[in-house]
């Protein structure tokens, strides 16, 4: 029970306020359910995660050995590949204990790899089917596997080949800004389906993760490792779908206080903001990291906040070894958005109409 | 805002609120206007911050011939003074204080860069970054902001590193020049985690997850290389690193468990122990087959669920 620890008396204080408040509003009746859903914290996931993917490469291993003259057959291995992830799928629907949680998750990724190598083979490694094979595939598996890590891993990788496949089309850039747009929607709509909230929240990570990727400096300087064909598309291309989806992102989020702010304070927040999106054009990745803090801080979800501190730092730090712009121009653009900055935190300062409203803290 | 949030989502999932109430619960999430505006002020000062910072150092990494050595001094000392006294300023204002403090730290490590560049002193990179740990000391003293000090920790693994590229060498005959640096900054972490966490007690601003768990991931992850490179590499006697290994799961398990209630760190653990059992079990294979593969599936499978229940159960108790 919760009462055994320190921690726990405080954990119960904290559920009583909030279903006290409950109560108070209406929204619910009698006393606090002594059974909470017990939902494991991100690093105990991540454990998980990791000792699934290591196991899969031992089963890998020995589905490599036993069946090493039919895996010549590459149509073979895809149909191997494709029964693996059904017992995975089975596995983890009728999820009865940890063990088949984790043979599960092993199971599927080892299943993946035998599908992968299968497509590589049956097309002659061409690079636009292969990714554009494991995207569909990753998206399938992010919409239908019934497990939160195998979502987040999935529609992870489903984000990052799709930013390849478009790559190797001759469309490099344009994925970090669709990619971007389609994190923002799910996090700014995570209650819009309350039946669906593990999947969406999952499916939220995944992709908040390869948006962290995909904008990172080295993504970009490894970008043309994936196109040999005449590119189609340019950096600002991208960069523009991101102040769009940036601006948008403003836009939701004042959207509830809409009723409670003058419609000129929605226009100038919405102008500034464009200013940040401009001036921040050539420091990539900034505006990804910034809205999935801001996205987080409007949800409650400190994992999220944590996600974009990190890749802030991370970005700032790796924008050095950027090969575009020389180092005289990288300090320009980061003076000329510090001041930025500080300007738009004395013009908040100002601003009264943010003053008003009780505060949660 | 964390514990709200898990709650009420709990109670969405279980449906103890209906549907048509979902709204308005979710209003409990969200944050209120008064909210915003705290954030968005410390978001944009550190933003701004950390720019004009990254801006300042990556300007005098460029080298720019067309100013001279002269301007550059005067223009990074005057940043400094400027940051200083803006802490000094606002000294009763915590955010702008810490901002300004992390800001001349930065100020500091270009100002020592340029000197380098300047005189060409013949200096090894790794005095750099040792005197401007020892030239921040002071700043980070202040300061009472666990940040200074992980910027403190961070210089001195650089200057770790950096001394051993050039030195380590020297202690060739009894060991491995990267083993070396690498059992340093074991060192060197665990005592910072070790002190952090005693003062910890007495310094409440000390006592921030965060930064604890950052040194522990330090300190582990280098433990469990070492030990991965004596189980394979037998680069270092497997006696001494085996004995330091379970000496510092032992420490984490009860420490962490028992002392000081942190299911990060024992996840930490399990994580190390996952890696290094099934690496020292798969090394002492003398052929690998088909069964030693399956052997090896099913021990990673098996040690993963006993952490994960193990820790899983912990979190009932704890639900840190």
């Amino acid at each position: 029970m919760v009462e055994k620890t320190k921690y726990g008396y405080k954990i119960m204080n904290n559920q009583n306020t909030t279903w006290s408040i409950l109560v108070d509003k209406g929204i619910v009746k009698g006393d606090t359910p002594l059974e909470t859903v017990n939902d494991s914290p991100w690093y105990i996931k991540t454990l998980v995660g990791f000792s699934g993917w290591l196991a899969s490469i031992f089963i890998l291993g020995f589905i490599a050995l036993i069946f090493k003259d039919i895996l010549d057959q590459y149509l073979t291995s895809s149909i191997i590949g494709i029964i693996f992830i059904a017992g995975a799928f089975v596995l983890l629907k009728n999820q009865k204990s940890d063990f088949f949680e984790h043979i599960g998750l092993s199971l599927s990724l080892a299943g993946q790899v035998l599908i992968i190598y299968g497509i590589v083979n049956i097309s002659n490694s061409k690079e636009a089917v292969i990714w554009g094979a494991l995207f569909l595939m990753q998206t399938s598996l992010a919409l239908i596997m019934p497990n939160f890590i195998h979502r987040v891993l999935s529609a992870f990788f489903a984000a990052f080949s799709f930013a390849a496949w478009l790559s190797v089309l001759g469309m490099p850039y344009l994925a970090s800004g669709l990619i971007m747009f389609l994190c923002a929607w799910i996090w700014i709509n995570e209650f819009s389906y309350p039946m669906h909230h593990r999947k969406v929240v999952a499916i939220g990570y995944g992709f908040a993760l390869s948006l962290i990727l995909i904008k990172s400096p080295a993504f970009f300087n490894a970008l043309s490792l994936f196109s040999n064909t005449e590119q189609l598309t340019k950096p600002w291309m991208g960069e523009t779908i991101s102040s769009c989806v940036f601006l948008y992102v403003v836009w939701k989020l004042m959207k509830p206080y809409q009723k409670e702010i003058p419609q000129v304070a929605v226009i100038v927040t919405l102008i500034i903001t464009l200013i940040f999106c401009i001036a921040s054009y050539e420091v990539l990745g900034l505006s990804s990291c910034v809205m999935i803090i801001l996205l987080g801080f409007s949800v409650g979800n400190r994992i999220l906040i944590g996600f974009g501190i990190m890749s802030l730092l991370i970005f700032i730090s790796s924008y050095y070894y950027l090969l575009e712009i020389t180092l005289l121009e990288k300090s320009e653009h980061l003076f000329i958005l510090g001041l930025i900055f500080i300007f738009l935190r004395w013009v908040l300062q100002q601003t009264k109409i943010w003053n008003k409203g009780e505060s949660n803290e | 805002m964390s514990s709200n949030r898990k709650y009420i989502i709990d109670l969405i999932n279980q449906q103890v609120i209906p549907s048509d109430k979902i709204k308005e619960a979710l209003t409990l999430i969200y944050p209120k206007r008064g909210d915003w505006k705290v954030f968005l002020d410390n978001l944009l000062l550190w933003l701004g911050g950390l720019s004009l910072g990254v801006a300042t150092i990556f300007f005098i990494a460029y080298n720019w011939k067309d100013i001279g050595y002269f301007a550059k001094f005067g223009m990074l000392e005057l940043l400094l003074i400027g940051a200083i006294f803006v802490y000094y300023k606002f000294a009763d204002h915590k955010l702008i204080g810490k901002v300004s403090l992390v800001l001349a730290t930065l100020f500091l490590g270009a100002t020592m860069a340029l000197f380098g560049q300047t005189y060409q002193t013949g200096a090894d990179p790794w005095q750099l970054f040792f005197n401007w740990s020892l030239l921040m000391l002071p700043w980070a003293y202040i300061s009472k902001f666990p940040a200074m000090w992980i910027i403190w920790v961070v210089l001195i693994n650089l200057t770790i590193v950096l001394y051993n590229q050039v030195f380590g060498g020297t202690f060739g005959a009894f060991f491995n020049s990267d083993e070396l640096t690498m059992w340093l900054i074991f060192c060197f972490n665990s005592l910072v985690l070790v002190v952090w966490e005693i003062l910890s007690k007495y310094r409440p601003w000390l006592d921030v997850r965060w930064s604890v768990r950052l040194l522990a991931l330090a300190s582990g992850v280098t433990l469990t290389s070492l030990t991965l490179n004596a189980i394979f590499k037998d680069n270092t006697d497997l006696m001494i690193a085996a004995v330091v290994w379970f000496s510092w799961m032992g420490a984490n398990f009860y420490l962490y468990q028992k002392v000081k209630a942190d299911l990060f760190m024992l996840t930490g653990g399990c994580i190390s122990g996952i890696i290094v059992i099934s690496s020292f079990v798969f090394n002492s294979f003398t052929k690998i087959d088909v069964g030693e593969l399956f052997i090896m599936s099913l021990l990673v499978i098996i040690l993963g669920t006993i952490s994960s229940l193990w820790l899983k159960r912990l979190n009932m108790g704890i639900k840190s």
